[in-house]
């Protein structure tokens, strides 16, 4: 039972990687009750427990594309961690206890920095950012995206593309000479 | 200009890719050569700006998929913390010490049972300060609701 527990989270996780949207939906269909329990027995309403769920989403998807991550935790228990996490930290920020959050799994060390950026992402430099990759296009936006976001390897994005790999390494060169004169 | 052999020697250095001695000859670098270190600054500065917008754009793809993914359901959740292991593990070992004490005090008396002339035998006494009113057959009170 645990060893094919154990290999669908492989499997999930490999499919994360490659950035797979259907993969979030078996996450979603899987854990969403799990993480809706934490949030709404902790007294957060619905819409809390969605958007937790969505940073929840984001930190996994965030960790797991490092190439040096590592977890011996069922999915379940890192999904969880990470949501206990933020709900502790989305509490403290709205001025309530902690203490409050009630432990249904058991939870392991997560980092969950990659929400700290998130977070910044979404503070007063946005608009610049959204007018710089704007006028990149669209074509430019894609390759620096899979590239330095979802970490694919230029290979895989040459595939995906149906392009040459020289044809995506100059791309990706240009794109980025383009959007540092911008940034300036 | 900043050639694309460099970009992709800056590229593996920020995905963690170069090997120890690899990344020890890239950071001499960057100490020794002023333009390249610029160019690594400015190069740093550009993923943070990718990273970020790429962020918000995952964000939004995940709000707009959510609504699907609630149409499809979710599995109810049962925790896995559940009471009847927690009793159980506090149960077992209080069983183990338990039986323990209970084989050692049986053990032992016979190993240091007192002589017989020191051994003291405990009279029942009749119970002179009991408050508790003597119960006799035919007692009216028994039985019956105070209140009545």
């Amino acid at each position: 039972m645990a060893e094919s527990g154990k290999s669908l989270d492989e499997e999930l996780i490999v499919q994360l990687r490659a950035g797979n949207i259907s993969a979030m939906k078996d996450i979603y269909h899987r854990h969403y009750g799990m993480v809706n329990k934490l949030v709404t027995t902790s007294g957060g309403a619905e819409e809390d427990a969605d958007q937790i769920f969505e940073e929840s989403m984001y930190v996994l998807y965030s960790a797991i594309r490092h190439p040096e991550y590592r977890s011996n935790a069922k999915l379940k228990i890192v999904l969880y961690s990470i949501a206990r996490s933020l709900w502790i930290s989305e509490q403290r920020r709205r001025g309530k206890s902690p203490k409050r959050v009630k432990n249904y799994e058991r939870y392991v060390k997560v980092d969950i920095s990659s929400h700290i950026d998130l977070l910044k992402a979404k503070g007063d430099g946005f608009d610049k950012i959204q007018r710089s990759f704007r006028i990149l296009g669209e074509a430019c936006q894609d390759v620096l995206s899979e590239f330095y976001f979802h970490r694919k390897p230029v290979d895989q994005i040459a595939a995906e593309t149906s392009k040459t790999v020289d044809d995506v390494r100059t791309q990706k060169y240009r794109c980025m000479q383009h959007l540092k004169r911008m940034i300036g | 200009m900043i050639r694309i052999d460099d970009i992709e020697l800056i590229d593996r250095f920020i995905h963690e890719e170069l090997s120890p001695l690899e990344k020890k000859n890239f950071e001499q670098r960057v100490r020794d050569d002023r333009e390249f270190s610029k160019e690594v600054r400015k190069h740093i500065e550009a993923i943070r700006t990718v990273r970020s917008y790429s962020s918000i754009r995952f964000m939004e793809t995940l709000e707009q998929q959510m609504p699907d993914w609630k149409s499809g359901g979710y599995k109810s959740y049962s925790p896995s913390i559940d009471t009847t292991k927690i009793m159980l593990r506090i149960f077992i070992p209080a069983l183990i010490l338990g039986i323990s004490y209970g084989i050692f005090k049986i053990v032992q008396p016979s190993e240091h049972q007192p002589p017989a002339k020191h051994e003291q035998t405990v009279q029942p006494t009749e119970d002179t300060n009991s408050t508790e009113p003597a119960i006799t057959p035919g007692d009216s009170s028994v039985g019956k609701d105070s209140t009545q």
